[in-house]
Order: structure tokens, then sequence, then C-alpha cells
């Protein structure tokens, strides 16, 4: 009987202890604490038993049960700390390895101006339009004051289209050389007030080379409306520039003649590749010419058919890729049109 | 055209660093961006806009120079008084002319000429403006031609046949030896003068060979002229004949720049080469060429330049720009009656008065104002969303795709690898390069060459383009749109096809992707590999593997998968409503069903099935394929009832039932 009790004593330590130290969290190893040591766990229940033993026996077994119950107890406590251990314990963690990266997607430079550019003049109340690069001569030039023969035509050197086979006039239908060309186009068509943008590529007979394009993207603006005045594009061009480029940056206007406008006005900007010390792409001047303006000819007005003396108005041109080139400080043209993901993937 | 400093400053004083000289011409129009300091002078060279010829003159420049500094400009030359009492045997010519062509032709004929270098210090000059000096003859043409922008020639006069010039127009075809030995085959129209027997000058370009002056002439005859500037542009553009001349000829020269062109070069003539007169100077002209009035309102003025100038402001510019100023006075207002000289043939309407003012006031003495009045509602002709545009391009860009811009004009050579007829292609008659001749059909071709050059340095490449398309075999059927095209590396088309979905998904587009029909399958498609995006009906894009035939074209050894969407029919389809559901008040009972299919089957087509089988199935999605069984997770659900499960198990028995009819199935248990 009493061999027994000191018998079972044993196994349940041993039991308890194997269980214990096998336990990984810390609710498992409450349980094994009401099941082994609680008020009605095993060795109190067995502790219980004690008073029906001779007092020499009683004496032993107690002792053991007592120390069983310290052991079970501390066991316990060292699965406790050994969990909690491993809880807080720092296991090697390296915070340098390289993230897992998303997919890796870019739009492209002129996409980033583009959208820049159009939500400056969004806050400015402009709508933005679409332009034909396939347009007539008379829309891309003759409408904009530029008529056959004309020297101001020298500048825009110009792809025709392929008129064989068809009744159409040589020379007739080409690739719009500035998307001015859909100036008279809106006009004729829309109801002023007017504020309008129209983004689009624009093509002229030139080689390819680090500073020349035979495509590139311009985007054209204009405003027609009443009382109008010359302070007016000169304000929105300066507004347009700082938001685009910053506070910082100087502007200069210089007269000049553009079929289309009377009067025209060239608007420079302090180069913000060199920031004016000098370098090839302001060719050392610490100016670049940035956005060509005026006030819509009379002619233009009339010729969509309205009052010029009713109507009057700006209009601006912004080259768009030679903006995208200033902006991140490209040194060749062809990057705009090379679709080379080492390029792409700086933006 | 090259202009030294010292010569401006014979004509004008000038006070100022020549830098600041530049800036102030830049800011009036005349951009002087670059200047050569040499031998302790200033060579200017400018930048002349079209509209101005009298700035293509030392003279003209000075002018400018005189109104924008607000200094004195001297007279013209030709103060000595021109001596014609040698005209006792005076030499006999007969001119005939024509106004149409040639509105005036000044000549006087020289007798008794030495012909030889030219003094030093109009070699200097001559040197100075980029020229070579010849003689002292052909130096003093160019010296006054720079000078005050008048064209001039000297013809020896005793090679012109019958004393006669007869001004006319080429008949296209005449063969013309230049003066410095060029052939020319004349094109029609082109102006000459004829002798009694040949052509002697191609006005107002080049003069002949067989009438220029030599070391051994004696007698000359010198003349300036006015020509027509549409037929001298036609003329010098066919020919590919640029010069200075043409220049200034082309913007339309100074109806009265010929009798002080010729007198100028005459006394310098009689200077440096001697000789006497030996005719009067002979005048033909249409008409006396007298300047004429523009009027310009004080009002419309500030109208358009939106500053506040004073009257006699006003008039004091026009009156430095050598505009002879008188105002009326109005109640309200100021007419200014200015009289142009004829050497400012680019004023002619109110505007271009304005112009003179706001140019000379300086545009960076303005003020910047931004337009007053209410920003315009109604919608603009030709709109177009470029905000969703923007949107799309960055869905693809989270997903990876990076953006693309490529040429839209490709070669040939581009078209063939593709398999598309350039006949049927749009041209241009004049391209820089056969690798930029036809106007793209397609942007397929565009992404193959920019795959393959990715491929060296990238595993995996995902790019896309948006951009125009040209369509329509000829001219009267262009049709010019919008394509979005993406293309990917490998063999990763549901990839692909997953971009489209979450796209479409995005734009709230329906859409269904069905393998392509063999009618429809194009070269470039991999022929099993190939689907198309339906919406509404309508071909909405189309998804495919490139044919390896193709790839292998391209020099691309990997395979790839490519898509195009119509893009304008996407604009159309795309919803931006967002209309919120709310969420279900009762819960979903949610199984797999497995399927056991022998034969090839299309999941697209079990899923479709099974979606339209009962309303109350409210998902069906794709588990997975695993030897012949195709388990699919299937969700019950009402939006107004809990389902019980008896009512679930009358739906599930009618999805067994019509997918073993249909697809010869059997449930695996």
């Amino acid at each position: 009987m009493n061999k027994s009790m000191e018998e079972e004593l044993i196994r349940l330590k041993n039991d308890a202890l194997a269980i214990i130290w096998q336990t990984k969290n810390l609710a498992d190893l409450e349980n094994l604490r009401i099941k082994f040591v609680g008020k009605k766990g095993k060795l109190t229940l067995l502790l219980k038993e004690l008073p029906k033993l001779e007092i020499s026996e009683r004496k032993r077994l107690g002792i053991l049960s007592n120390d069983i119950k310290k052991a079970i107890e501390q066991a316990i406590s060292e699965t406790k700390q050994k969990i909690l251990g491993e809880k807080t314990e720092q296991k090697w963690f390296d915070v340098t390895l390289p993230g897992i990266l998303p997919p890796d997607g870019h739009l492209h430079p002129i996409t980033h101006i583009l959208h820049e550019v159009l939500d400056i003049f969004k806050s400015l109340g402009y709508q933005t339009t679409e332009t034909h690069e396939i347009q007539t001569d008379f829309y891309n030039f003759t409408s904009l004051n530029m008529p056959a023969d004309s020297p101001s035509r020298d500048t825009q050197a110009t792809f025709y289209l392929d008129t064989r086979g068809t009744k159409v006039t040589p020379g007739e239908i080409l690739l719009q050389t500035q998307v001015t060309s859909m100036q008279v186009p809106i006009m004729k068509k829309t109801k002023p007030p007017i504020r309008a943008v129209m983004p689009g590529k624009v093509y002229r007979v030139d080689s390819v080379d680090p500073s020349h394009a035979f495509d590139f993207w311009q985007i054209d603006g204009f405003v027609l409306d009443k009382n109008i005045h010359m302070t007016d594009l000169l304000g929105t061009i300066e507004y347009v520039l700082r938001k685009l480029y910053g506070q910082e940056i100087k502007i200069r206007f210089d007269a000049t003649n553009f079929s289309f406008v009377e009067p025209g006005v060239q608007a420079y900007m302090s180069c913000t590749i060199c920031k004016q010390k000098g370098c090839p792409f302001c060719k050392h001047t610490g100016w670049v010419e940035i956005l060509p303006a005026g006030m819509i000819h009379p002619s233009v007005i009339k010729t969509a058919g309205l009052n010029p003396k009713e109507w009057g108005g700006f209009a601006f041109d912004l080259g768009l890729s030679r903006a995208a080139v200033l902006k991140y400080q490209i040194n060749d043209l062809r990057v705009l049109t090379n679709p080379d993901l080492r390029i792409l993937r700086q933006f | 055209m090259l202009i030294p400093l010292s010569w401006l400053k014979e004509y004008v004083d000038i006070k100022i660093p020549f830098q600041d000289l530049a800036r102030k011409l830049s800011g009036a129009g005349l951009a002087v961006e670059k200047w050569e300091e040499k031998d302790g002078d200033i060579i200017f060279d400018p930048e002349v806009t079209p509209n101005r010829p009298d700035w293509l003159s030392v003279y003209g420049i000075a002018r400018e120079i005189a109104a924008i500094t607000n200094s004195k400009l001297k007279v013209q030359s030709s103060k000595s008084q021109l001596k014609t009492q040698n005209l006792k045997n005076p030499l006999e010519i007969k001119i005939v002319p024509n106004y149409e062509i040639v509105p005036r032709i000044t000549s006087v004929i020289i007798r008794n000429v030495s012909v030889k270098p030219s003094p030093e210090w109009l070699q200097k000059r001559i040197k100075q403006i980029g020229l070579r000096p010849i003689n002292n003859l052909v130096d003093i043409t160019n010296y006054v031609l720079w000078l005050y922008g008048g064209l001039l020639h000297v013809f020896d006069y005793d090679k012109i046949h019958g004393h006669q010039m007869i001004v006319t127009l080429a008949q296209g075809g005449e063969a013309f030896r230049s003066l410095d030995g060029l052939d020319y085959n004349l094109p029609k129209g082109a102006i000459i003068i004829k002798d009694a027997d040949r052509i002697i000058d191609l006005l107002p370009l080049k003069g002949g060979e067989n009438t220029s002056s030599t070391n051994r002439t004696k007698n000359v005859l010198l003349h300036s002229v006015v020509v027509d500037p549409v037929i001298t542009r036609r003329t010098s553009q066919s020919l590919g004949l640029r010069s200075d001349s043409s220049a200034v000829a082309e913007r339309g020269l100074d109806p009265n720049s010929t009798p002080i062109a010729v007198k100028t070069a005459l006394q310098l003539i009689l200077e440096c080469a001697g000789g006497q007169m030996a005719s009067e100077i002979i005048d033909h002209k249409e008409k006396e060429f007298k300047p004429w009035v523009v009027k310009m309102g004080h009002l419309r003025q500030e109208e358009i330049l939106g500053i506040k100038i004073s009257p006699p402001e006003v008039k004091n510019i026009f009156e430095r720009l050598k505009l002879k100023t008188t105002i009326k006075k109005l109640k309200n207002d100021s007419i200014y009656y200015v009289t142009i000289p004829t050497f400012r043939n680019d004023l002619h309407i109110e505007e271009d008065l304005i112009e003179e003012i706001g140019r000379i006031y300086g545009y960076n003495n303005f003020p910047k104002t931004l337009p007053f009045g209410p920003i315009p509602t109604s919608t603009v002709a030709y709109v177009r969303n470029y905000d969703l545009e923007y949107e799309i391009k960055q869905i693809l860009a989270s997903f990876g795709y990076s953006e693309i811009y490529t040429y839209s004009l490709i070669s040939e050579e581009r078209l063939n690898k593709l398999g598309i007829d350039s006949t049927k292609v749009l041209r241009v008659d004049n391209p820089i390069s056969k690798d930029y001749e036809y106007l793209r059909p397609k942007l397929l071709g565009n992404l193959l060459e920019a795959l393959k050059n990715n491929l060296p340095n990238f595993d995996e490449i995902n790019l896309f383009e948006l951009g125009k398309i040209y369509q329509g075999e000829t001219l009267n059927k262009v049709n010019e749109k919008y394509s979005l095209s993406g293309i990917i590396s490998g063999t990763r088309f549901y990839e692909a096809k997953g971009v489209i979905e979450a796209l479409a998904k995005d734009l709230q587009i329906n859409y269904n992707i069905l393998p392509a029909n063999k009618q429809i399958i194009e070269y470039w498609d991999q022929p099993n590999r190939a689907a198309e995006i339906v919406s509404s009906n309508r071909t909405l894009g189309y998804l495919a593997e490139i044919n390896p035939i193709m790839l292998t074209r391209w020099g691309i050894k990997e395979r790839a998968i490519y898509w195009e969407i119509n893009y304008e029919l996407l604009e159309k389809l795309v919803n931006k409503k967002r209309v919120y559901r709310s969420l279900p008040n009762f819960p979903a009972t949610t199984e797999d069903l497995t399927f056991t299919i022998l034969h090839k089957v299309l999941v697209g087509d079990i899923m479709t099935t099974i979606k339209e089988i009962d309303d109350f199935i409210s998902t069906v999605s794709f588990i997975g394929v695993y030897e012949n069984n195709y388990t699919f997770n299937i969700s019950y659900q009402s939006l107004s009832k809990t389902l019980t499960g008896e009512e679930v198990a009358k739906i599930r028995e009618k999805i067994i039932k019509v997918i073993k009819e249909k697809f010869q199935a059997s449930l695996k248990s």
C-alpha cells in the first residue's frame, strides 16, 4: 500500500515533468499546473490520502510529496520562462536583406510631364483636346496666317503624305508640324469663351541626333474671350513655368514674330541644367527658349468665322519634349524615343 | 548674316556695352545671341525673323538701335552729288521691264572702269561679314547689299548682246550657267533677264557667266532690282539656292531701295575702280512707291497690351521708329494716324502697330496678370479625356508594365516582317530615310523591337504603349486612332490575361475573353494560343502568344505574349460610376464541387454555365485541375434570407445535372 503510494507519487512526478517540459504554450502549461498541483490536482488528491498512513510513513511520504510538488512547480516555472524567453529573445533577423519588391512598372517621362502640365492648366480652367497628326495644309499653315510660299514656313520643314492613287493634291495632306493646327478647328466648333490646351505629337523633316528629332511632343493652348491682354499672357506663362520648374527660376520675354500672333513674344527661362553657369544645352547663354506665344492674330480669328473686334485672346506653345529634357536633365533627345528599360526605370 | 559693331557705329552712336546692346536688340525682337570678338571688333550674328527684311542690313539695324536706345540715326549716305558732266557719248541700253514680276529696276552704265582688288578698308569689311574679297566691283555690290539691303549686280556692258535687257519668266528647262561656273536647269516661272540672244541673269539669285565682269572688263552696267518675293522663294527652293540676296528678296524688298543702292554703289565704283558715268540713272518702276497710313486706336492698344501708356509716349515710340504720327483726339479715345515708310512692309494693320509699342516699351516691363472673367463652362470641341489615359497608364505601371514611346514612322522592312503589305499602308512622300517611311498601322512591330533590345539586360520584361496608329489604305480613308498594346517576355499568358482582367474590373467594363476565331487569327498569332477580348458583342482587343515564326524574324529567341486594345472603344465602355451595394445580411454557403471530365473542355464555358444556373449562385471560381478532375468553388447566397440546407442541395443537384449533360462530366465524390 505504502509502497504503491510511493510508486504512484514517483510516477506522477515523472509523468508531470515529461509533459511539462514538452509544453510549448502558456495556456497548456496552466492547464497542467491545475491538473497536477491545483486544488483538485492529482498530487493534491494523493496527499489527501496521507493522514491514513502510519506516522513514520506519513512523514517520509510527506517530505517526498513536498519535494515532488516543488519539482513540478519548478518545472512549470522553468518551462514558463522558456516559453516566454523564446518569444522575446532576439532570434537572428537581418533587416538589411532586400525587400520583396512589388511589380516594377514606370511611366514615360513625357507622360509624367504632360500630366503635370495638364494639371496646372486644369487649375486655370483650361480643357484638354485631341490633335490630329494627319492634318491638312490649310489648318496646319494657311489658317494660321502662313500661306503657301511664306518664308514663315521655312522653320517647319514638312512631311507630306503620299497621294498616289487618290484625288488629293500632292502637298495637301501632311503630318502636323505644330499642334497649333487644332486652333482654328476648335474655334470654329466651340462657342467662345474658350480656354483650351492641345497636346500632341508633331513632325518636322529633321535629322535624328542628340538635339534634333523628326517627331516630338508639344502642347499648345489658347484663350479666346473678351478683354484679354498681353499682360494676361505673360502672367499665365510665368504662373505655369514657376509651377512646373519652381519659384526660383528666372523668366525673360523677348519680342518675336510668329505669323499667327500679333504681337508675339518668346519666353526664356534660366537654364535648369547648368543653373546659368553655361552649358551646351543653353548654348552657354544661361537661357533656354521655352515658350513662344502671342496675342492671336485677327486674321486667324476671322478665318475661324469670328469677329476679331469682338473676340480676342492669346495663344502659346510649350515644347513638351524640350520641357521634359529640361525637367529631368536629359542630355540627348533620343532618350525620349528609346524604349530601353534601363532608361524607363529612372522615371 | 554677320554685322560688325564698328560698321553700325558709323550710323548710330552706341554708348552702352555691346552685351547690353545685344540684350536690348533681342528684347525688341532681333535675336542677337551669338557674336564673335575679332581684331578688336565685335561681329554680331543676329537671327532675323521672316517679317523683317529691313533687319538684314547694317543700316536697318542701326535704325533699330537708334529707336531702342533713343539716339540719333545718321542719314543715309551719298552725300556727294553725282557728277554727270561726262555724259558726252552716252552708252545705250534698251531695258524692257515687266512690272508684274520686277516692279522696279534701276540701272546705270559706267565706262572705263579698272577691275582690280578692292582697297584695304573694303576688303576688311568684306572679310568681316564672312565673304571672300573678289574684285572691287563684286565687293562693292556685296558691301551695298549689306549696308542697305539693296540687290545689286554688275554686268559687262560690252557682253550684253544687242545692248538690250528683257525681263521675263523662264519657260522651264532652259540651261543657265552662273558667273561662278555652275550649270542650272531653270524651273518654269523663274525670273530671268535676256539680252538679244541669251539668258544673262537669274533674278535675284545669280548673274550669268556670259555677261559677268572680268579683269578685262572696261564698261559695266550696274543695276538694282525689286523682285516678286513669292517667285523668288519658289525658284530658290526648287534650285536649292539660298543666299543673302534671296533672304532679303523673299522677305520683300523695300521698293525704294534701288535708287539709294545704285547711287551708293556708283559712287564707290567711281572711287575704287575709276571710270565715268556713261548714262543717267535709269529708273524703271511700276509706280511711285509711297508710304501708307495705318490707323490705330488708343483704347484698342490698351485692350490688347493691358498696360497704361499715354498718347505722347505712344507717339514718341512711333517717331523713334521713324514712323511719322499725328494724333486725333476723340471724346473717349485717341486715334493715331501713322505713316509707314516703304522699308517697313510688315506694318499694315492696327495690331502691327500695337506690337511696335509692346516691343519698344519692353515686355519685361509689363505687369503680369491672369485672365479676368468667368472660367468657360461649355465643353470645348475635340475634348479628350487625358485623365482616363493617365489612370489607365498608372494601373498598368502598378502591375509592373513600363511605358514606352516609339516612332510613328517605321520602315517597309518592319512592315514586311509583320506580314503587312506596304502598299496598303500610309506613307510619307519625303521620308528622311527608309527607316522612317510608313505610318505604323499597329504598335506590335515597335513593341517587338523594344522587347528584343531589352532582352540582353532583363529577365522579365513587361512593356506597353498607348499611341496613335494610322489605318486606312489611302488618304481618302485615313483613320488615325489610339491603340493600347503591351508585350511581355516568356509564356506568361495568364499573367497578361490577369492584367487585362484587372484593368477591365477597375474600369468596370464587362468583357469576355474567348478563343480567337480562326478567321481573324492574324499572321502574328500563335493559332491555338490566341484570344479575343469581347465586350458588348464588339472586339475590344486581342491577347495572344506571338507566333514563333514571327519571333524568329525579329531575332527573338524567347517566347512572348502580346495584347492590343482598341483604345477608343475602351474609352466608350469605361464606367466611372461607382454605386455602393450594401453588404449581405445573410450568410453564404460555400462548397467545392469536383467534376471528372475526360475530354478537352474550356473551363470558362463551365464557369459561365454554372453561374447562369441559378440566381442564388453568387460566385463561381476555379480552384484547379488535377488528372481530369476540375474543382470549382461555388457560393450560394440570397439577399433576403439564409438559404436552408435543402435549398442549397436543390441548386447543387441542378448544377450537377446540367454539367453532366452539357460536358459529359461526372461528379467526383
